[in-house]
Order: C-alpha cells, then sequence, then structure tokens
C-alpha cells in the first residue's frame, strides 16, 4: 500500500513538473538565390525521352556526360540587391546548350524560383530548375525541355556543382 | 492512229496529274506527331483543288484501313458521304486554309491500342465536290507501348544538336549473320533535306552494354559541319561485325541499314 502510494507521489510530482513547450522556431526561409548565384560548374548532364517516361517505356534515360567535354561548361550568376541580375557562360569545348556568353537572369518566383530565363539581348532560353533539395550541399539541376513547338518530347538534366 | 493513241495517253496523263493532291505540302499537324492519346489540330490547304473558294468544308475521316490486325473505323462525326455532320465543320481561316482538331480515341471511340492509323478527305457537306480523288496518306500514331526493335535510337525524337544514341540489339537482329557476328563498328552518314549526303562517312567502334547490346553515341552537328541552307534531314546507321563462314574463315559481317529522321526541335 505504501509502496503504492509512493509511485503515486512520484508520478504526481513528474506530470506536475510537466510545462506546455512552444516548438522551437524553424529558422528563416532558405534564400535560393541566394544559393544560385555563383560559380557553377557542369558534372553531369542526362537525357530524358519524356514520351517513354510518359508511356513508362523501359527506356527512359541516359547519362550523356562523357558524348562530349560537357565537364568544362562554367557558369555564374549574379544577384543586385538580392535580386537576379547577371550570368556569364564559360564552355570551353563543351557543347553550347546556352548559346549566349553573358546576359541577364530571371525568375519566376523570387522564393520558390522554378522556371529561369536566360537572356541575351531579344533572345531567351527557359530552363527549369530542378530539386532544389541539393542547393545547400553544391548542386545545382538546370533542365532544358525542347518539344516540337506542341508537344514536350525531350529533356536535358544540367547537374552543377558549385567551384 | 498513232496520233489519237498519243492525244489520248496525253489527256489521260494531264487527267491523272490534276486528281493529284500534295496532302504532305498542303497539311500542317500540330503536334508533328502524335499519339492516339494527344490532341491533332491539322491545317490544310485547298487551294488548287475543286474546293478552292469554297467557305464550307467538312471532314471524313477514317481509320486503320488496310492495317493488318487492326479494323477498319469511320470516324464518330462523318454522318453520311451526302449529308455530313456540323460537328465534321472544319474552321475557315480564310484564303483557302480550313483547321480542324481532334481527339483520336474520341474520334474513332475506341482505346488507344486500336488505331494504328487514319486517313481523311476534306469535301461540301452534300459530298458534291471533294479535295482530290485520293485518299490521304495514312498518318501514323505513335505507339503508346513499348515495340523492341534490334536496331533503336534514343531519344525517339531527336534534333541535329542532340545526343543520339544508337543501339544494337544483337538477340533481335533480323538476319543469322547478324545475330552470329562478333559486332566491331557502327557506320553512320548523314543526310540533308534534299536526301543529299552532308559531309563524310563515320565509322565508329562500338561500346559494349552487355547483354548482347552495342551501343555508340554522338551529336550530329558536331560530328558533321552542316552547311549554311542545309539542314539536317535524317542519318543512316548500319552495325558491322565480323564472323566466320562455313570453313571456318574470319569474315566481315555488313549489317542492316536503319534510317532514322533528324526533327527541328526547339
Amino acid at each position: 500500500m505504501k509502496r503504492n502510494l509512493i509511485i503515486l507521489f512520484t508520478l504526481f510530482v513528474g506530470f506536475a513538473a510537466c510545462k506546455p513547450d512552444g516548438l522551437p522556431g524553424i529558422g528563416d526561409p532558405v534564400n535560393k538565390l541566394d544559393l544560385i548565384s555563383g560559380n557553377w560548374q557542369l558534372d553531369k548532364v542526362v537525357q530524358v525521352d519524356l514520351n517513354a517516361v510518359k508511356y513508362n517505356f523501359p527506356y527512359k534515360e541516359l547519362d550523356v556526360t562523357a558524348v562530349a567535354p560537357f565537364n568544362q561548361f562554367k557558369l555564374s550568376f549574379a544577384l543586385n540587391n538580392g535580386a537576379p541580375a547577371t550570368f556569364t557562360t564559360t564552355p570551353g569545348n563543351s557543347p553550347k546548350f546556352i548559346p549566349f556568353a553573358s546576359g541577364n537572369w530571371q525568375v519566376d518566383d523570387k522564393k520558390i524560383p522554378q522556371k529561369i530565363d536566360l537572356s541575351s539581348g531579344p533572345d531567351t532560353v527557359k530552363m527549369q530548375l530542378g530539386p532544389s533539395n541539393g542547393l545547400q550541399s553544391g548542386t545545382l539541376i538546370i533542365q532544358l525541355i525542347k518539344g516540337d513547338g506542341v508537344k514536350s518530347l525531350l529533356r536535358y538534366d544540367y547537374y552543377f556543382k558549385k567551384i | 492512229m498513232r496520233k489519237i493513241f498519243f492525244l489520248s495517253a496525253m489527256l489521260l496523263a494531264v487527267q491523272f496529274l490534276q486528281a493529284q493532291f500534295d496532302y504532305k505540302a498542303a497539311t500542317v499537324f500540330q503536334p508533328k506527331t502524335f499519339t492516339a492519346e494527344d490532341e491533332i489540330t491539322f491545317t490544310i490547304n485547298v487551294t488548287g483543288t475543286p474546293l478552292e473558294g469554297k467557305t464550307d468544308l467538312y471532314l471524313w475521316i477514317w481509320s486503320n484501313e488496310g492495317a493488318a490486325g487492326y479494323t477498319l473505323i469511320n470516324g464518330i462525326t462523318n454522318g453520311a458521304w451526302g449529308a455530313s455532320l456540323p460537328e465534321a465543320k472544319l474552321t475557315n481561316k480564310g484564303n483557302n486554309l480550313f483547321e480542324y482538331k481532334f481527339l483520336p480515341t474520341s474520334m474513332f471511340g475506341v482505346e488507344p491500342g486500336k488505331l494504328k492509323h487514319f486517313q481523311f478527305l476534306i469535301k461540301t457537306i452534300d459530298g458534291s465536290a471533294k479535295i482530290s480523288d485520293q485518299n490521304s496518306p495514312p498518318y501514323l500514331f505513335e505507339p503508346i507501348v513499348f515495340i523492341p526493335v534490334p536496331f533503336r535510337v534514343f531519344p525517339n525524337r531527336i534534333g541535329a544538336s542532340d545526343v543520339a544514341t544508337v543501339y544494337f540489339h544483337q538477340d533481335l537482329a533480323p538476319t543469322v549473320a547478324e545475330q552470329r557476328m562478333t559486332p566491331k563498328t557502327v557506320t553512320v552518314k548523314l543526310y540533308d533535306e534534299t536526301n543529299t549526303q552532308i559531309g563524310d562517312t563515320k565509322t565508329w567502334n562500338l561500346k559494349t552494354e552487355g547483354n548482347k547490346v552495342w551501343s555508340y553515341s554522338f551529336i550530329p552537328d558536331i560530328t558533321w559541319t552542316i552547311p549554311a541552307g542545309k539542314t539536317a534531314n535524317k542519318f543512316t546507321f548500319r552495325f558491322d561485325g565480323t564472323g566466320k563462314d562455313i570453313n571456318g574463315k574470319d569474315v566481315v559481317v555488313t549489317g542492316t541499314t536503319t534510317e532514322k529522321n533528324i526533327d527541328a526541335l526547339q
């Protein structure tokens, strides 16, 4: 009986000591534009057949990095007051999938950028930002989608490493 | 007698030529290739046909004619030849240009796997005039299931600046010699829109992928210099190798040549 009272008392003291704690703050959201800015070098190129993906064909994608000196391609993004400003490319002997040496870049949403436009004069290359979970560890994925004007047929995933 | 025969032949030839209609030149499809699940929009120019100058034109469409293993299906918008349904009316875009939009699976009322290709005619509502005595050529639907082939290109649609990878699946090779050979090289030729070869013929050593599969990758507009004013329209590729003759002597095996279109991807 005495033992039960001791257990009950201990439990009572334990529960009485509990108090509701507020959840810790999750911190400021990651500024993706800050992470995108800087110097990048192309590490990997993957070709994706969008029709094969849509219909679940067995051959959907192919790593084509070794087909040409893609690894020589360098890309720099600069910010101006936290907003996208200029970019430069240094292709080396790589295929020039971004056909401009320099220009301006823009994103569709500064907080959650999904699309990125690279412009030089009147010409623009419209690309997409791939999954952004690698940005903090220094991996930027930019996607270029090609089609026949109506239908998207082919996608290139360009994996850049921060340098 | 000979003159009469000659004149008759000339008249027949003229009549035949008049009845011809170049569907390929007069018709623009969007998208350019399609599965039976894609919405298709086509524009057709009826200039120079019996329909020139008419304002109200109708579509007559059918699928699978002559396709082995498939059933002939008429479009649900056809109605009767002498009385087209309103749903078959094309949109008049002016200057003898007409447009029509349809979804193949809805037009023919079947699953995409039951559609091989379609053909059409353009007509007046009562069928008193039609675009040509000839039906359109069959327009193929791209398959929605993977069909294994011995000579494959990845990706399925490529432009001149894209990486093209040609594959040889030896277990599917069409000849016994190709099935038995030791694949060594692939020979590739590039052609322009006039079917004239661009640059020289390339022969490359194959990369082994394992499981009797060999490959080689290249980028057409880097491998060849495409002359200004020309476009790379297609390439051919052929896998060659070595084998043994009936006496056990080494012989060169020349493979099957396959053709692949190059599209203007953007």
